[in-house]
């Protein structure tokens, strides 16, 4: 844990030591025991030293350089797309289940996501029904880093004209069986219910044909068709899951001071989250309490409350016995001496859990207004106003919504919108929606490392990519040289991103906003990098604050 | 005549001179002594003690300038990181907890970051020195060196051996705590 001090005098300090003589002679003196000036000793041992050690580098290097294979991997490689950071790329989450006879078989996945197998839905190889033991592969992109290190082509032909995706998420889902893969029996469909972590009702569902390589639009996304409604009481029941949250914010413990009365119980501390760090607990009589007497201990009480206020450090203890009137005592939790350093530290980790939690309800209500104020917009402005009532009546006879608190709550809200695909096939799907490709800006520029020298190769994949829209445009380097279409409406949040090797470039939010629009190659931009380990690791919100 | 001579060499042939004979080191010592020294002093808090790893530091970096080699960075941030290192043996001899001081006017800068309500009331401000005990040593030192000293990512990545993106993305990541437990 840190340490800081205050000292409003640093800068006066300073000034005194600068006016104090500078003594290099002491400094020189004490140099000279260390060290007789002669270099040639030195050099010789640290030449062999660094020998040593870039062969022992070279060593390491190559042994971790060697692809590794995972032999209880299938290959289920239906497409061939080349993973522009090869040795990084999206692995896929494998789950054994044994198929029900008479009823569907559920998969869960780690991100939420629900995979629903019909009973009687599989079918082998030669056409006969899958029984007993199969493996489910699913592997989901749903940022622009995990869409990016997929290679997945994210441009769609919509009667012949190309359109970039944007993204409201992607994932790809297999079956085998015996290392075998399986497909969809006819007639019967495999539902899956992915989590998203993009609203919006605009988008449409995918699939990505293995034989031409080309998207295939499949239909409406289902999560779209209740959309206005919907996000309501998404916002409403946001509103209610952030208020039960902060109403258990966990409490700093405080030591307790023995000097001073304090009142031990045995109580139900599961009812009091606040207080779920707090080891050993104890309530201190509060400074300002006037009615305590420590004599009051020595009498039988047959019942106890403990009474918090609202988001208040103090609980009222309030003592009651058959003949005579309650007696109540301001008192705060605190922990014991012994137990206090494992408490706060108990303490300080569910306080990060909570501040975590609460950021991300929070952004996500801030995401539901948007969209409801954007969408309200364009309600109004097809002058439809009984469509938003007639929508949000169908989906409160249809989604089993109670009103509490005069606000619309759907019981079981999930944090992020389910967007339903029930498909025939496996492989690629996605719900994305085809943006036009921004055509009027345009910035042609020649790519450069930090030390200027100019990056011409051919195998370098460039990416602009928007955050804003989780959209992803691919440029081809053409003798260095690249001509960036985005989106630049309000305010803009691109970045560019170049993979070559094992390293990322990119060249930074910031500065491509100071990216000039113009058709000639005048501009050389310096793109920063590193390793494309450390890429992977980072969230796009990390990314662009890079 | 000679002195005009003196200011007008480069830093850059100032070392190379250094390197020749330790005597030369002693322009560099004037013009950094008083930067390490803050550097230094801002991490003990005790002016002796400060004056002594100062000393110590310029002692190594006089014994090792042979091995100095240009990188682009300036020649400030390899003290730095002398400096550095000697102030965790520091720490580790004395078995003592790290301290930071800072000036209230230093605090100002990393409340506006995280405080969108740039209230700079004494009870705002003392909230924000106990997030910042809240903080580990090594996140402490990277909000020191680029709030309070405001250095460039380039060089703290120098000063501290982290690459650059490391330090963005650490430092990014420290201040979305201490948003967080602001706001919360």
């Amino acid at each position: 844990m840190a340490n800081i001090k205050i000292d409003n005098n640093k800068q006066q300090h300073f000034e005194k030591i600068k006016a104090e003589n500078l003594d290099f002679s002491a400094v020189l003196e004490n140099a000279s025991k260390v060290k007789k000036w002669g270099l040639k000793t030195y050099l010789l041992n640290g030449l062999v030293c660094l020998a040593i050690l870039g062969g022992l580098l070279a060593l390491f290097n190559k042994k971790k350089n060697t692809p590794s294979t995972n032999k209880q991997e299938v290959k289920t490689e239906l497409y061939g797309f080349a993973a522009p950071l090869e040795d990084h790329k999206v692995g896929f989450e494998q789950y054994q289940v044994k198929l029900k006879t008479d009823e569907p078989t559920e998969v869960m996945t780690k991100e939420g996501t629900k995979i629903v197998i019909p009973s009687q839905g599989l079918l082998n190889q030669d056409g006969s029904p899958v029984k007993g033991e199969i493996t489910v592969k699913y592997r989901s992109f749903k940022d622009l880093k995990t869409i990016m290190q997929s290679g997945i082509p994210m441009v769609y032909d919509s009667a012949g004209v190309a359109r970039v995706f944007e993204s409201a998420g992607m994932f790809e889902l297999y079956a085998l069986q015996n290392d075998k893969l399986l497909s969809i029996a006819k007639g019967k469909s495999v539902e899956v219910q992915m989590t998203s972590n993009h609203l919006g009702d605009y988008f449409n569902q995918y699939y990505l044909d293995p034989e031409t390589k080309a998207w295939r639009y499949t239909g409406k996304d289902t999560a779209g068709s209740v959309s206005f409604a919907d996000v309501q009481v998404y916002e409403a029941a946001l509103d209610v899951e952030l208020q039960k949250l902060e109403a258990s914010k966990p409490l700093m413990p405080k030591r307790v001071d023995e000097q001073k009365p304090f009142i031990k119980l045995n109580f139900n501390q599961k009812a009091y989250p606040e207080l779920a760090a707090f080891k050993d607990v104890r309530f201190q009589i509060h400074e300002s309490e006037q009615n305590f007497d420590a004599d009051y201990a020595k009498e039988s009480w047959s019942n106890v409350a403990i009474n918090r206020a609202l988001k208040s450090e103090i609980y009222n203890l309030c003592f009651s016995k058959k003949a005579r009137e309650e007696l109540c005592f301001k008192t705060t939790p605190v922990v014991s001496g012994r137990s206090f350093n494992t408490s706060k530290r108990m303490a300080d980790k569910m306080l990060e859990q909570y501040n975590q939690k609460r950021a991300a309800i929070k952004k996500a209500r801030a995401e539901a207004k948007r969209y409801l104020m954007i969408r309200s917009s364009e309600l109004e402005a097809q002058k439809d106003s009984n469509a938003q009532e007639i929508a949000a009546r169908e989906f409160i006879d249809t989604a089993g919504i109670s009103i509490q608190g005069g606000r619309m709550v759907r019981a079981n809200l999930s944090a992020s919108p389910i967007r339903v695909f029930r498909i025939m096939g496996f492989g690629i799907w996605n719900c994305d929606f085809p943006s036009k490709v921004p055509n009027p800006v345009v910035s042609k520029l020649r790519l450069a490392d930090q030390n200027g020298t100019i990056l011409d190769a051919p195998r370098m994949q460039v990416y602009v990519v928007d955050i804003k829209r989780n959209m992803l445009y691919g440029h081809r380097v053409q003798h260095a040289e690249i001509a960036a279409r985005y989106n630049n409406e309000d305010e803009p949040k691109n970045m560019l991103w170049a993979t070559l090797g094992d390293r990322v470039y990119y060249y930074s939010a910031d500065d491509f906003n100071t990216l000039e629009v113009g058709n000639a190659f005048t501009k050389t931009i310096q793109l920063n990098q590193m390793s494309a380990k450390s890429f992977v690791n980072l969230t796009d919100d990390e990314i662009f604050n890079l | 005549m000679f002195k005009i001579k003196k200011q007008l060499i480069s830093e850059v042939d100032q070392i190379k001179l250094a390197q020749q004979n330790p005597k030369d080191f002693e322009p560099l010592y004037k013009k950094y002594f008083l930067q390490i020294y803050k550097f230094v002093y801002s991490r003990i808090g005790s002016e002796s003690n400060a004056k002594e790893i100062t000393s110590l530091a310029f002692t190594k970096a006089l014994v090792n300038v042979g091995k100095y080699k240009d990188k682009g960075f300036p020649f400030s941030s390899w003290l730095y990181r002398i400096a550095r290192n000697e102030i965790n043996d520091f720490y580790r001899r004395n078995q003592k907890q790290k301290c930071s001081v800072v000036s209230t006017e230093e605090l100002f800068h990393l409340k506006d970051e995280i405080d969108v309500h740039h209230d700079h009331s004494d009870e705002r401000m003392q909230k924000l020195v106990v997030l910042l005990n809240s903080l580990e040593e090594d996140e402490i030192e990277l909000i020191e060196l680029k709030y309070f000293e405001k250095r460039p990512y380039k060089e703290i990545a120098e000063i501290t051996g982290l690459s650059e993106s490391n330090v963005r993305v650490k430092t990014h990541r420290i201040v979305q705590k201490l948003k967080t437990k602001n706001n919360g």
